[in-house]
């Protein structure tokens, strides 16, 4: 069972494209069961801009825009990460990319700003 | 509605408004707005898409005067419900006569009944391309055409002449 109320987040996603809004709740995963560590829980959205979620391997959540604008990619996770299951080669390379990638705490995500709410 | 290209990436956790364009997608393919501009090739058409009947003769017949039907040269169609696509039916002959200035004519006749016919003036034991052509929208169902050959006036005896590089052919297509 997820457990919902202690590990919920509201996010204001914006989109820097559009400048559309939403609100998300992504709930950190308690389910053994379940291998995402975020889930996104749709039926609590507000605003009809967002409609994809990711939680991405450089540990920042992905959206994607009815606009088209999309992060569900990382950057180091383009031409890595495609629809298939990632074998251990791909995450060693992803992670070896991310290693060489300056860290920033941002809440600019490669295209939207995402705020807690 | 048009076509949205539409992608998911291993972890991707999509809306239902994502997935929807899948099913205007859908919808999309089935009246016909999300299918790209020339993207229909013709190996996608079926062989009766387009042509819908062909008889052929490729061996002289005659001699005769009166009416005759062209052996072979006839073919039988079916049109599609719905349709609202021109027939057109296209009559290739190669008539003659024994006697110079003889007229010949050929019809076309859908059920037995003409619907279209050509006439030609024929030298002396010369043979002529006489080509006929009909078209209509017809509504659908089961139509017979058949080719009929006669002299219209003279003297002469008549032949259609066809051979295997020359065959006399009634070809029926949806345009």
């Amino acid at each position: 069972m997820i457990k919902t109320h202690m590990d919920r987040k509201d996010l204001k996603v914006t989109c820097n494209k559009c400048k559309q809004s939403g609100i998300v709740s992504v709930i950190k995963n308690q389910d053994p069961m379940l291998k995402q560590k975020y889930i996104i829980d749709w039926s609590n959205s507000k605003g009809n801009n967002i409609i994809s979620f990711r939680h991405r391997l450089d540990d920042k959540f992905g959206f994607e825009c009815i606009c088209g604008n999309s992060s569900i990619l990382a950057r180091a996770e383009k031409g890595v990460i495609t629809e298939n299951k990632p074998s251990r080669e791909d995450i060693s390379e992803v992670i070896t990319r991310l290693n060489k990638e300056v860290r920033t705490t941002s809440n600019k995500v490669d295209g939207f700003t995402i705020e807690e709410v | 509605m048009a076509y949205a290209a539409f992608s998911v990436v291993y972890g991707e956790q999509p809306s239902a408004a994502k997935w929807n364009i899948l099913g205007t997608n859908d919808a999309s393919f089935n009246d016909g707005t999300g299918i790209a501009a020339l993207a229909i090739q013709n190996t996608h058409l079926d062989t009766d898409a387009i042509t819908l009947g062909y008889g052929e003769a490729t061996a002289n017949q005659g001699t005769f005067t009166a009416a005759t039907d062209l052996t072979g040269v006839t073919c039988t169609i079916i049109v599609p419900s719905g349709n609202t696509r021109r027939l057109l039916v296209t009559l290739n002959t190669n008539p003659g006569s024994s006697s110079a200035a003889d007229r010949i004519i050929v019809y076309i006749k859908k059920d037995g009944s003409t619907v279209q016919e050509a006439r030609i003036t024929v030298g002396a034991t010369s043979q002529e391309n006489l080509i006929c052509l009909f078209s209509e929208v017809p509504a659908a169902g089961t139509y017979t055409f058949k080719a009929t050959m006669q002299r219209a006036g003279g003297t002469g005896n008549i032949t259609n002449y066809a051979s295997a590089t020359n065959p006399s052919f009634l070809l029926a297509t949806l345009i």
